[in-house]
């Protein structure tokens, strides 16, 4: 399989992991959240709204140090970004 | 009726807590000698008031012998601090809280009537220092030299077990106070959030769930011990 065909497919499968992720944050399970987003975050090109999920489901396991790397991460890549920016702040204190 | 309020001294901690009272809707009292912070804090607050808190008549002009409760909060000045406590209990000023800047100054402010003492650069100390070494401690108030107030994330233990079963009275001899849960939303865009609600007196069936932290009173050797689990 060349190169170009593979990409969609990443594409599909980290859109699937963060969908998941996403429905185990819903029901509190924010330790499977975390485990399914450890592949989606390896990669160097993971958009702001994968940051903001890992942050919240980190934040949600009291993981607060890791969970504001994050946050800082969404608003370096979309400094309008003001989920991330309120958790952010909140963390701070 | 609700409770009218002073604030001796603008300085930061001052203007803090004159401005918190005022978004509460409460009558505020606020003066300071300064002007200038009279006239930064003139917009926010209908009550600032420029004058000498040294002096007797000027407290009773601005009508603070009316106020129920006063903050005396000085900065640098102990003299002037210890003056203001005394004068604000002469004029009948019912309950004078003094935020002081060491023992010394607690010890005298004590003796010449003060209701309260608050001592916040060494009560943020402590609670920084339990915090720094041990960061799973999010909140520490010492009750007394053994009874202690903190917030600590529940144990991976305790996860998705009932106070009831966890006993934790019986096994550790600590109250849960309260449980903070973050609690997932969707908020008004879709975006998946979490919210933080407080379970004050949690009963029996109750759960332990995941990022949850508790508020446990207890010794301190008993609250170490739990954490442990």
């Amino acid at each position: 399989m060349s190169k170009k065909n593979k990409e969609p497919e990443t594409i599909n499968h980290n859109q699937e992991r963060l969908e998941k992720a996403e429905f185990y944050i819903l029901n509190q399970r924010f330790s499977e959240a975390i485990k399914t987003l450890k592949a989606v975050m390896a990669a160097k090109d993971a958009t702001p709204h994968a940051h903001y999920i890992y942050g919240l489901a980190l934040e949600g396991s009291n993981q607060q140090e890791e969970a504001k790397k994050h946050f800082r991460k969404v608003l370096e890549l979309d400094p309008d970004h003001a989920e991330a920016r309120e958790h952010l702040d909140r963390l701070i204190g | 009726m609700p409770k009218i309020f002073a604030v001796v001294g603008l300085g930061t901690f001052g203007s803090a807590v004159a401005l918190e009272l005022a978004k509460r809707g409460y009558e505020v009292f606020a003066c300071d000698r300064d002007s200038d912070k009279i006239e930064e804090l003139g917009s926010e607050l209908a009550n600032a008031v420029e004058l000498d808190a040294t002096d007797e008549k000027s407290l009773r002009d601005a009508g603070l012998d009316e106020v129920d409760t006063a903050l005396v909060s000085f900065g640098d000045s102990i003299a002037d601090s210890l003056l203001v406590t005394m004068l604000l209990k002469e004029i009948g000023v019912r309950e004078v809280v003094v935020k002081v800047s060491d023992e010394r100054h607690a010890r005298l402010v004590k003796r010449i009537g003060a209701d309260r003492v608050i001592y916040p650069e060494r009560d943020m100390a402590v609670r920084l220092v339990e915090n720094l070494l041990s960061p799973r401690i999010f909140e520490f108030i010492e009750l007394s030299d053994e009874y202690n107030l903190v917030e600590i994330a529940a144990p991976k233990k305790m996860i998705g077990k009932k106070l009831a079963g966890l006993n934790l009275r019986k096994r550790f001899d600590v109250n849960v106070i309260a449980i903070k849960s973050k609690i997932p939303v969707v908020n008004k865009k879709g975006v998946p959030d979490i919210e933080e609600k407080i379970n004050i007196a949690p009963g029996a069936e109750d759960e332990i769930r995941e990022g949850d932290n508790l508020i446990i009173l207890g010794k301190e050797k008993d609250i170490t011990k739990l954490k442990k689990m």
